[in-house]
């Protein structure tokens, strides 16, 4: 009873959600006529999020809110965003959304019994490679990538969830302590994945794959060393890229110059850049800014929108908003007492943020852009789902934490009870 | 017109977003602090059997080891309450359990009377110490800064 009292954050919802009404009132109200779809849209999201909330607070009190708030937050300017360029799109995400709570409530209820992951590690590396070798052959170029499969008419990445399966096959292999020959499998198969991402010109989820490795490893073994020697063979790698793949060498030559091929391959970075000029630090206003005018503007492009119409000062509120998602994450991470749960925490932790720093970085010309999405906020059902599924790991770990510290607190007070039983017993001799 | 009305309205409701924003920013950096410094301390008390709660007298003792307070503590007769008491004599929201710069202090709520060591205090809030005897209504309870270790009891 009310021994670690955790803060509540249904105020902090209820902010989000005035949020999300303010914003939608606006938007009802876009072409000088009241749209219902608008507020209904609102209403449904708002149901939505309320729903999530207190469901998962059912299951445990030991959720971790915040991180449901920021994750929710940054769903509800994507979807704000997604209405204010296309109703219907809009309407698809919501839908993915809802896909994607419950993908989220299935992964709290795994992370239970997190043994099953670590049994089924074999089963992970074969159908990672098998859907990235398959994809290979039959997969749909999209946009410059070949990373989408069909399968019965729905369309999916499968590098979204080969991410979140290499986050559990690097902490398998990484939990047990005692040399090189047990962390070597999953270096392997980083490589490997690496390998097959960079063929199918898939180079942010490569990027990502190769630096959410090392940051894994590097917290699991604390080996500098070898971390820098992977370090070094990745930028090798990167180095190697560059002299034999035509993308890449035209990526970087992007990006050195997006204003040189303004015309045809520069275009979309340059109109980004001046998407975020021409918002400053206040943003045009909701609606009133030009965001079709950028290629890919619901996906990879979203944070040129958003800075765009809300403007650079909201633009770097999103950004801490990612920042406060590694805080909680990491925290989760820290609190788990057992080896397996940590890395998996801090792998989705890492997962989540690097991602957004890759997009966020390419957008802002940084880092060379890399097709990637920015989780909770673009458009994309398997971006989405994924994103929702890491966000369950981290509350399944962190419920976990919680039953754990309350369990060790009563032992402690069974302990103190069963001492002060004895020493009655004493004076009464 | 109308379209002149609506442009100025996005341009106006651009900083209550900002401002939305920023308000929640500031709330999430806030609570993290303060629910990981909760954290802190519960891990504490576990290690080192440090922690600041209070122990009812009877009939209320139910609860072993008693009450293991966090930084602010409603004590009360209403379930909402953090420590809930269920006494015609106590107030629905009867006193506030809270830390200050490292010290401990009670304050009682509206016309809600506390008695320390048998005393009323002079102000409303009042510094409580080691092993004070807190008077609520008929109920009592005792001020205790250390949970003794088990190895040193044993």
């Amino acid at each position: 009873m009310n021994r670690v009292r955790h803060m509540s954050a249904l105020g902090l919802l209820f902010i989000v959600m005035l949020f999300e009404l303010a914003a939608f009132a606006l938007l009802s109200l876009r072409d000088g006529k009241f749209d219902v779809w608008a507020l209904a849209f609102a209403l449904a999201l708002i149901a939505l999020l309320f729903f999530q909330y207190v469901c998962l607070l059912w299951i445990s009190r030991y959720a971790d809110r915040f991180l449901l708030v920021i994750a929710n937050l940054l769903a509800a300017i994507g979807m704000i965003v997604q209405y204010r360029l296309s109703p219907e799109t809009a309407f698809r995400q919501l839908l993915l959304y809802g896909v994607g709570m419950v993908a989220m409530f299935v992964c709290v209820g795994l992370m239970h019994k997190p043994a099953v992951f670590r049994k089924l590690n074999w089963a992970m590396i074969v159908a990672s490679l098998a859907l990235l070798g398959v994809l290979l052959i039959v997969g749909k170029e999209q946009g410059g990538a070949k990373n989408w499969i069909t399968i019965a008419g729905f369309s999916f990445q499968p590098s979204e969830f080969v991410k979140v399966a290499l986050v559990f096959i690097a902490a398998n292999y990484l939990t047990e302590q005692s040399g090189w020959r047990d962390w070597l499998p999953s270096a392997i198969f980083a490589i490997l994945v690496c390998g097959l991402l960079v063929m199918e010109r898939d180079l942010g989820a490569a990027l990502l794959v190769a630096g959410t490795y090392l940051i894994i490893f590097y917290t699991a073994t604390g080996d500098v060393r070898t971390t820098l020697i992977g370090l070094g063979a990745g930028c090798c790698g990167a180095v190697a890229s560059y002299y034999i793949f035509d993308h890449v060498r035209a990526r970087v030559a992007i990006w050195k110059n997006p204003w040189a091929t303004y015309e045809t391959s520069g275009y979309q970075i340059a109109q980004g850049l001046m998407a975020i000029a021409s918002g400053g630090a206040w943003g045009l206003g909701l609606t009133q800014g030009l965001p079709k005018s950028i290629p890919a503007y619901n996906t990879d492009y979203i944070f040129a929108v958003i800075c765009e119409e809300f403007g650079l000062i909201f633009g770097i509120a999103v950004i801490t908003l990612y920042l406060m998602f590694i805080i909680r994450g990491a925290l989760v991470a820290l609190y788990a007492r057992d080896r397996y749960l940590m890395l998996v925490a801090f792998g989705c932790t890492v997962l989540i943020t690097l991602q957004s720093f890759i997009i966020i970085g390419g957008v802002i010309k940084l880092i060379p852009l890399t097709g990637i999405t920015m989780p909770f906020v673009s458009h994309g059902g398997s971006s989405l789902i994924a994103s929702m599924m890491l966000l369950g790991i981290l509350e399944g770990i962190a419920m976990r934490n919680g039953d754990m510290l309350e369990d060790a607190m009563d032992q402690a007070m069974e302990q103190d009870r069963l001492a002060n039983l004895s020493k009655g017993e004493d004076h009464a001799e | 017109m109308a379209a002149n009305a609506y442009s100025l309205a996005t341009l106006v409701m651009r900083y209550v977003f900002v401002g939305i924003m920023i308000y929640i920013l500031a709330r999430i950096i806030y609570h993290s602090i303060s629910e990981y410094q909760e954290l802190h301390r519960a891990l504490r008390w576990l290690k080192d059997g440090y922690a600041r709660h209070i122990e009812f007298l009877p009939p209320y003792d139910t609860q072993e080891g008693g009450y293991v307070l966090v930084r602010s503590n409603l004590i009360g007769r209403s379930p909402r309450c953090d420590i809930y008491i269920d006494d015609r004599s106590v107030r629905r929201r009867h006193a506030l359990l809270f830390e200050k710069g490292g010290e401990g202090y009670i304050r009682a709520r509206g016309r809600a009377k506390i008695w320390i060591n048998g005393q009323r205090p002079q102000k409303r809030t009042a510094l409580l110490h080691e092993g004070d005897l807190v008077r609520l209504g008929q109920v009592e309870f005792h001020y205790k800064l250390k949970r003794t270790p088990w190895e040193e009891k044993a």
